[in-house]
């Protein structure tokens, strides 16, 4: 009984610091996230992403990206969480496998899974610090689905694209970013479109 | 008392890791060390190394990129209520750049190792 106590007493306390089981998405932030001395020596590239969206909801919602590394398999998540974000990866060709957009406050998670729906690709050359795009999402109103009296219910959809403002970016982050790699972002655009198999479900804007 | 074991075993199991790439670099001094000692061939270390993870030119040199990334948990977080005044996990992402020449001599070894409480600070 004693013992139950203390193992209660152990989860209660842990419950605030408990560790998270260490995954695969762990170790690719944990390689991805700059490092002048590693990009120093000239094997890796830099990529700034931008993200932002209009989709209503009560609390901040961000984009995540899960990308694939062509040569090795690998997945990984660019979680773009203040609108921005600047990941370090290793040159190659890299595809959008998964886009979504969450949000998380007081212990409520909202999750919206684009899925496959756009297909999205780059590629990167050693020593290269580039600028991806900015991914915009827009909430699109659809159809009215029910209608009660003055009552209805609309269908939302969204739309994402990528947009270069490489030129609106903030001189400080241009600044920040020329300071720890020695160069500046430059414009190198992921090619963003809608996935054929949901192409014919796009809103028309 | 015989409890005592199993509660130890409980907490062990807590604590996990997980890493990737080539364990040599979990010590990527000694691997350094080990390199600027033997003065291997590119052929020598791809046989005591295997593969690189990566390979590049810098310099008129070959680079071969090994790397070794962990994550796991922090002991220091596991105490009744000092844990608390820790993070969770930490993190270890270590690198070992070795550069031959164009007829494969080796000309030099560089470690690079990062560590810290998980997730990283990003200088962005």
């Amino acid at each position: 009984m004693r013992l139950l106590l203390l193992f209660g007493a152990l989860l209660w306390t842990a419950g605030c610091t408990f560790p998270s089981v260490p995954s695969d998405a762990m170790l690719a932030r944990a390689e991805n996230t700059f490092n002048a001395e590693v990009f120093s020596k000239g094997g890796k590239a830099v990529a700034v992403i931008e993200a932002e969206n209009d989709i209503p909801s009560r609390y901040d919602l961000h984009a995540v990206l899960t990308f694939r590394n062509e040569r090795t398999g690998e997945t990984f998540d660019i979680s773009v969480r203040n609108g921005r974000e600047t990941v370090m990866l290793s040159p190659g060709d890299y595809t959008l496998e998964g886009f979504r957009i969450v949000g998380r406050e007081r212990g409520a998670y909202t999750s919206i899974d684009f899925g496959k729906r756009y297909d999205a690709s780059f590629s990167l050359e050693a020593g290269e610090v580039v600028y991806l795009g900015k991914v915009k999402t827009h909430a699109v109103l659809g159809e009215i689905v029910s209608r009660f009296f003055d009552d209805y219910t609309r269908e939302l959809r969204s739309a994402s694209a990528v947009t270069d403002e490489l030129k609106n970016m903030s001189p400080n982050y241009a600044r920040l970013i020329e300071f720890h790699t020695g160069k500046k972002p430059s414009a190198k655009l992921m090619k963003w479109k809608p996935s054929p198999i949901f192409k014919n479900k796009e809103p028309s804007e | 008392m015989k409890k005592l074991p199993l509660l130890l075993f409980v907490v062990l199991a807590a604590a996990s890791c997980a890493s990737v790439g080539t364990s040599a670099v979990s010590e990527p001094e000694e691997m350094r060390a080990t390199l600027e000692r033997e003065r291997m061939t590119k052929a020598g270390v791809l046989l005591r190394y295997g593969e690189p993870n990566a390979v590049f030119n810098k310099d008129g040199k070959e680079i071969f990129e090994y790397k070794y990334v962990s994550v796991y948990n922090n002991p220091a977080s596991y105490p009744f209520l000092i844990g608390l005044f820790f993070k969770a996990n930490r993190y270890r992402t270590n690198y070992l750049y070795v550069a031959f020449d164009r007829d494969g001599s080796f000309v030099s070894a560089d470690a690079v190792g990062v560590s810290g409480a998980y997730p990283p600070e990003n200088v962005f």
